[in-house]
């Protein structure tokens, strides 16, 4: 079938300047194979990533007719719209040339800074059970569409995004790892897992279905088990949290008033500061200064709660140590 | 200059790279892509590693078996007896193993006897590339992304490092180092059908060869039978190890394998089967070919991974040394990988002699640039793909797995010609940046020279043994029970058979 392909060099995402290139291949080849062809037949400076061609080294991720997809694993006859396909770069990459992402800066740095190798604790036989989170996040081909996807990296490239954090997920969850606490506390540094703000985008664009927003909240529980609650150094998000949890756990239920005053510093401090709201939310009727009825299910809350913590005794254990 | 320059980023190169840091030598590593890249994550072969002496013996056994009198015993019985401690030590680093309770699992692989492989579901190679690319990252190696080797730097006899490309600015520069490692993996874009990535240009053999290396075991071209048809995917030999059924074509599933455990194990085939050929795999076969898979031979070096030339080590598919023989089995193509790499890292850093820092690298690059510069003038691109295209169709009818005298000849003499022709072409543009026409006339260029060595070695190879099927002499011939090596001449590949013990 005879194929068009629009491929951008230079200009910008928004103004792009094409370069039309023509080949004669059939509707199944894949689009990288189609595009590799071009390069070797018709340009030799066209410039994009590529390898392995089967959907393993994550190199041929490229926007296509407007999706951003791993090329090697789509086809010419399905992505093609008139017999057009316009080859852009990926969102938010920086490029260096054509659609060659500079990958160094959008993905590779990030991902190292949590690559760093297992630390081994020389520790107790592992169980398939509990290696299962690493074989998942492994599956992680690097292709980048998650980071491609990220609404936090629209606004801030400096956010590690969840390529780099499924990286940091891989070594939470490893039972090998001895240096587990460091690597969530780096991981809780600024532009890392608390930056996330759960979109959901990452999980609906990784094309291999690992979910990495799902990973990024797993990290997050994994932190909080250990004593880390908000990242980097927010003492008032860390009480926050405190407050939230031991109203839970101590009554059932969420006591919205407590929360309020411990969060911000206890009941003098935390009583001047939400004094105006407070006073507002009565004169609205939306607060009530009489004492709560007993909740129905509270205690069945209570109970949920305490069975979660025994059951992360054990964790608790291995942090303090 | 680095103590040990490594140059290939894949399974081997890593671990060799690891395994010199470890013995305490700076080291750079050089690729031609960033390592997590390369062709060893698409491997989806398990890694045989027997948890015992009993299991030990009969992977050595089936191992020479296979190999079928041409195997270096001392490396089989070497390597094979590492084996589970190898696996041991990657499973430490971070290889999340396939486990039974909390024992690593031992599956089977297609046409390799008894359950003996580890693996990571149907991503060893993934994860075994990822494990070791973070131990990269944690030691401090320095990685050289991007740089394509050109050449050799020889200097008084010895290998003092290499002059690569640097692929984003057109830049030459001499790496000067006191022990290369070769790890530039095989030629899969020398044949079609193949199991290749773009990146299978055989560099680092023809590297070694044009440098005066000698090379061993060329003859010996490995097919798979189970390559996605219109594809380069091989459908993994743990999954026709599992029960999958490869009849008439196809492979199939339905009505031998559980679906449940297919999801479980080998999520990642089922996905790219469906994704490249529209075929879902629990319902209905997939069609496959047959399609070279791996070079058994390559740079000849010992068991430490020591070529011909002082300084210059291999490791990993670029490597001949001996482990595989005539024929290899799955689930040991990444435990040589693995190992060869280990152990040619740590004989690079044992290597260490001081080597002055000289002149001979920056006198290498220039004369490289000054053939650079020749090329990017001359006229490339289609016509250099057609050599490419012609090459990959040539080999696998004339020494792919059926070749006769005839058929061979006919191969050595067109390669000869075809290396003529690609003399004539270059680059096809000037451009410095990302130049990947002159990247393709280069690659050209390493698949020709390898090529011819393995024509020739298959022609010199008057019987059949192990992967090499002469219909001309279709019998094994005891009198040829030696390994052969090819050395560069004047007069194109020259091919010797090693004498003494066979």
């Amino acid at each position: 079938m005879e194929i068009t392909f629009k491929f951008q060099r230079g200009g910008t995402r928004a103004q792009p300047e094409y370069v039309d290139y023509q080949i004669d291949v059939p509707p199944e080849m894949t689009v990288f194979d189609a595009l590799v062809a071009v390069r070797e037949t018709q340009d030799g400076t066209l410039a994009f990533r590529g390898n392995c061609s089967v959907g393993f080294c994550g190199d041929c991720t490229l926007s296509v007719n407007g999706a951003q997809k791993v090329t090697c694993l789509v086809t010419v006859g399905k992505t093609q719209k008139d017999g057009v396909i316009t080859v852009q770069p990926i969102r938010y990459a920086p490029v260096e040339k054509d659609v060659m992402h500079d990958m160094r800066k959008f993905l590779w740095d990030k991902v190292d800074t949590f690559a760093r190798g297992v630390v081994p604790n020389g520790g107790h036989p592992v169980t398939d059970e509990e290696l299962r989170p690493v074989r998942k996040a492994m599956r992680c081909t690097t292709c980048g569409l998650c980071d491609e996807g990220c609404t936090v990296i629209d606004v801030n490239l400096d956010f590690y995004g969840p390529a780099a954090l499924t990286k940091l997920y891989r070594f939470a969850f490893d039972p090998r790892d001895g240096i587990t606490a460091e690597r969530l506390r780096e991981g809780s540094e600024l532009h890392g897992i608390w930056d996330c703000v759960h979109c959901w985008e990452a999980t609906e664009h990784c094309p291999f279905g690992l979910e990495p927003t799902h990973l990024i909240m797993d990290t997050r529980d994994r932190a909080i088990a250990y004593g880390i609650k908000s990242g980097y150094g927010n003492k008032m998000l860390e009480r926050h949290y405190d407050a939230f949890e031991e109203s839970i756990s101590g009554k059932g239920w969420l006591d919205e008033r407590s929360v309020a005053l411990q969060t911000y510093g206890g009941l003098i401090k935390g009583g001047i500061k939400t004094l105006p709201l407070g006073l507002r939310a009565l004169r609205k009727g939306k607060a009530t200064l009489k004492p709560h009825y007993k909740r129905p299910g509270a205690d069945h809350i209570r109970k949920i709660f305490d069975r979660y913590n025994r059951s992360n005794a054990g964790l608790r254990k291995e942090k303090q140590r | 200059m680095h103590d040990v320059l490594v140059v290939g980023g894949g399974i081997a190169g890593l671990r060799a790279a690891v395994a010199a840091k470890g013995a305490g030598a700076s080291v750079a590593l050089l690729t031609q892509s960033h390592p997590t890249r390369s062709y060893s994550v698409t491997v989806q072969d398990g890694i045989n590693a027997p948890d015992s002496a009993e299991g030990c013996d009969g992977h050595i056994n089936d191992t020479l078996a296979a190999g079928a009198g041409l195997n270096v015993a001392s490396v089989v019985t070497s390597i094979c007896r590492e084996a589970a401690a190898l696996v041991e030590e990657l499973d430490r680093l971070g290889v999340p193993f396939n486990r039974v309770g909390s024992v690593i699992d031992r599956a089977p692989v297609s046409g390799a006897g008894e359950s003996r492989a580890t693996y990571v579901n149907d991503i060893t190679g993934l994860a075994v590339t990822q494990t070791l690319y973070e131990q990269v990252i944690g030691t401090g190696v320095d990685v050289y992304e991007e740089w394509l080797a050109l050449s050799l730097v020889v200097d008084g006899g010895e290998c003092v490092g290499v002059v690569a490309l640097q692929l984003a600015t057109g830049a030459l520069e001499a790496f000067d180092a006191k022990a290369v490692v070769l790890a530039t993996g095989g030629l899969r874009r020398a044949f079609e059908p193949s199991t290749s990535s773009l990146h299978c240009s055989g560099s680092g053999i023809a590297l070694a060869y044009r440098a005066g290396a000698s090379l061993v075991d060329m003859e010996f071209v490995q097919y798979y039978p189970a390559v996605l048809s219109g594809s380069h995917l091989a459908l993994s030999p743990l999954l026709l190890g599992a029960g999958a059924v490869l009849e008439d074509g196809s492979v199939r599933l339905n009505g031998t394998l559980d679906s449940a455990l297919v999801e479980a194990r080998f999520p990642d085939t089922l996905h790219r089967v469906e994704a490249l050929s529209g075929v879902n795999m629990l319902t209905e076969p997939a069609p496959v070919q047959s399609g070279m898979s791996r070079l058994l031979g390559g740079v000849d070096v010992n068991v430490h991974g020591e070529s011909s030339i002082p300084g210059l080590f291999a490791a990993g598919e670029c490597a001949g040394n001996g482990f595989h023989g005539a024929q290899g089995l799955n689930g040991n193509f990444l435990l040589v990988s693995a190992a060869s790499g280990r152990s040619a890292g740590l004989a690079a850093a044992a290597h260490m002699r001081s080597v002055a820092e000289g002149t001979a690298g920056a006198q290498a690059a220039s004369g490289v640039r000054a053939e650079l510069d020749a090329a990017l003038a001359r006229p490339g691109g289609a016509p250099v793909s057609a050599l490419r295209t012609e090459l990959a169709s040539l080999m696998h009818q004339k020494a792919g797995e059926s070749r006769d005298a005839e058929g061979l000849s006919e191969a050595v003499q067109r390669i000869r010609a075809m290396r003529e022709e690609h003399a004539q072409l270059g680059a096809g543009s000037t451009a410095r940046d990302f130049n990947f026409g002159l990247v393709q006339y280069l690659e050209a260029g390493t698949l020709l020279d390898v090529a011819e060595t393995i024509a020739a070695s298959a022609l010199e190879r008057t019987e059949s043994r192990g992967v090499h099927r002469r219909t001309d002499h279709p019998e094994v011939d005891a009198s040829q029970g030696a390994r052969q090596q090819v050395t560069r001449s004047e007069d194109g590949a020259r091919v010797s058979r090693e004498t003494g013990a066979a």
